[in-house]
């Protein structure tokens, strides 16, 4: 299990690497000029030449790599060339943002396919009438979800659900950036009320697809086991059908379960930054946004690394922690 | 010897084509063969609809933000007065051939190293498929975004980073596709018969994996569609006025909540191609199954 999870560790740190030095290539290799989106076209030949020093573009490539590297180990992301800031003290306020969705959304995508599953396996008509719902939300692109919520509960039902924003208050001076824990902690229920309110609608976009997802996989694998022989045995040892099912079957069903939910997470990631368009929500997606919108490549990587960095971990932790559970994964 | 590979190379032939060709369509359901016709409505309407239809998608056509069923736009005009229906067809149209030629290439690309690797084997299958691992454990839709970021914003670029996060899925498919096909038996024969290098991979090892490749781009296409207007949504397409679907679904957030339509109707054409491919896909599937393959 230790040489499993030693190894695993090993590749991730392989990708993690290669991840890296794509995103710094791309950089170097790329259309845009770096210096100009810094200073501007109309700058003069000493600017651009005091900006090139600034941002290290006269040191050679493998330097500005190591520096690049360097400053990722400190924490650094560099400099953004359309702010001039850097780039971790924009993020500081959009990482809390985007990771408060992120764990509304995977909450609400487990409780979206728990409850699905049970219709998922639904014989007959309307078995089969669900299964093609299922099946077009799915396929929904997720911004084409965010806006329909957007005119159902905010538009037609008057402002049942807020649809733009974070918060009908403004942040805690002191808070910790996630607003739900902010209202706790200053005793404030209301505040924790409204910022939940705020996060049903982008989460709820963005959970269908991993939602849907997750019920055919939790539904396959509950009527493949309910069929099996240790099932048969179950229920020839005198057990009720709710007990094999929630015992036997439902255990069986959750390893490939959790490990498509790891996929899901990694991937809802780019579903995240659609749906933070639609719900002027201020988190990373707003922020690669406005980034790509001004040829900030700085940014841009920075963001792309983050969200890789994160895809990455989360799938290697997956693997080490389905090993735990399963011997025959580690030694397949 | 010269019989018993004219009798095996009969049936992978008959495996590989004549699947399609008998009794394919009557393996379906009704529904299954509904999302196959509505598929090629589709192509036909994006195909033909720009050239038949009076409005350009590009050119301002009447008043702006007329909402849809007004004015004689059938669906509307957006914030410059363009007809909505016109940038449908075109957006449609766009969409569908860019993922074409995105899935087209990547099978190819994909294919070829996967063939090298399965079919040379050794260090070159180590060295090749190593390289495809590491891809594939990147996140796809981040490294597509970086790669469309560094090259500008257009369509191209788009195209491009999807590109180089898709044919690794080819590769490692067509690797294992080859290692078994050069396991068969008609294979095996071949070579004993004395079909040596390119001869024994053109004749026999591709004709047998190229139906795979088939069915799994189509597939695809669904998939690259949503990822394309995903990447397009967020900036990286052309912008406006090209008729592309995600960026007019994004520019018209700005005026969502007074003209819905703008970057609704965008959003719905995605979403009923990426449904309908995706649809399409699981039937060609489930009927190729059924027929056994």
């Amino acid at each position: 299990m230790l040489v499993f999870a030693l190894k695993r560790t090993g590749a991730l740190i392989v990708v993690l690497f290669f991840l890296t030095a794509t995103v710094f290539v791309l950089g170097k290799v790329g259309n845009a000029d770096p210096v100009r989106t810094y200073v501007g076209v109309n700058a003069s030949a000493e600017a651009v030449a005091e900006a090139r020093e600034e941002l290290g573009l006269n040191n050679p490539v493998y330097v500005q790599f190591a520096d690049f590297v360097g400053g990722l180990f400190q924490g650094d992301l560099g400099i953004s060339l359309a702010t001039k800031r850097h780039i971790s003290d924009d993020l500081a306020s959009a990482l809390p943002a985007t990771l408060e969705l992120a764990f509304m959304a995977i909450g609400m995508s487990i409780v979206i396919g728990v409850l699905l599953s049970s219709l998922y396996t639904r014989p007959g008509r309307i078995g089969s009438a669900l299964r093609f719902v299922f099946f077009s939300l799915a396929s929904a692109p997720s911004f084409l979800i965010a806006m329909l919520s957007v005119l159902i509960f905010y538009k037609w039902l008057d402002g049942a659900l807020p649809a733009a924003g974070r918060s009908s208050y403004g942040p805690y001076d002191d808070g910790t950036g996630f607003y739900v824990l902010d209202g706790l902690l200053h005793g404030s229920l209301t505040y924790s009320g409204d910022a939940l309110a705020h996060l049903v609608l982008p989460a709820f976009a963005a959970s269908i697809g991993p939602g849907v997802a997750l019920a055919r996989v939790l539904a396959d694998g509950i009527t493949s086991s309910m069929k099996s022989p240790w099932a048969r045995t179950a229920r020839s040892l005198g057990e009720s059908e709710g007990t094999v099912l929630r015992r036997h079957a439902l255990r069986n069903a959750s390893s490939p379960a959790l490990s498509l939910l790891a996929v899901q997470a990694g991937m809802m990631v780019s579903a995240l930054v659609v749906v933070e368009q639609v719900f002027s929500w201020n988190g990373l997606g707003s922020y690669l946004k406005t980034a790509i919108g001004v040829g900030d490549f700085p940014a841009i990587a920075a963001i792309c690394l983050i969200l890789g960095a994160f895809y990455v971990i989360l799938n290697a932790l997956v693997d080490v922690v389905l090993a735990a559970v399963d011997p025959r994964v580690r030694l397949s | 010897m010269l019989f018993s590979r004219k009798r095996a190379l009969a049936r992978a032939e008959a495996g590989a084509v004549g699947t399609l060709r008998d009794g394919f369509w009557d393996a379906l359901g009704k529904a299954e063969k509904a999302s196959l016709i509505g598929v090629g409505v589709v192509i036909v309407v994006s195909l033909l609809g720009p050239v038949v239809w009076p409005y350009s998608a590009i050119i301002p056509s009447g008043e702006q933000l007329l909402p849809p069923l007004s004015g004689g736009h059938i669906l509307g005009t957006d914030t410059l007065g363009m007809d909505m229906m016109a940038r449908l067809l075109s957006g449609m149209q766009r969409s569908l051939m860019a993922a074409v030629v995105v899935t087209t290439i990547a099978a190819i690309f994909g294919s070829f190293i996967g063939v090298m690797a399965g079919f040379r084997g050794g260090a070159v299958d180590t060295v090749l498929m190593r390289v495809t691992d590491l891809f594939l454990a990147f996140p796809a839709t981040i490294i597509a975004m970086a790669v469309a970021a560094a090259l500008g914003q257009s369509i191209w670029s788009a195209m491009a980073g999807i590109t180089v996060v898709w044919w690794p899925l080819y590769a490692r498919l067509v690797r294992g596709e080859v290692r078994r096909v050069v396991a068969l038996p008609h294979v095996q024969a071949a070579k004993v018969s004395g079909v040596t290098g390119w001869r024994l991979l053109v004749k026999h090892v591709t004709p047998a994996v190229t139906p795979t490749i088939a069915v799994t781009a189509s597939l695809d296409i669904g998939a690259v569609i949503m990822t394309l207007a995903g990447l397009s949504f967020i900036g990286l397409g052309t912008p406006a006025p090209a008729p592309e679907l995600g960026r007019m679904a994004s520019d018209g957030m700005k005026y969502f909540l007074n003209a819905w339509w703008i970057s609704v109707l965008p959003s719905l054409a995605i979403g009923l191609l990426s449904f309908l491919f995706n649809y399409a896909g699981d039937a060609l599937r489930v009927g190729l199954r059924r027929k056994g393959v």
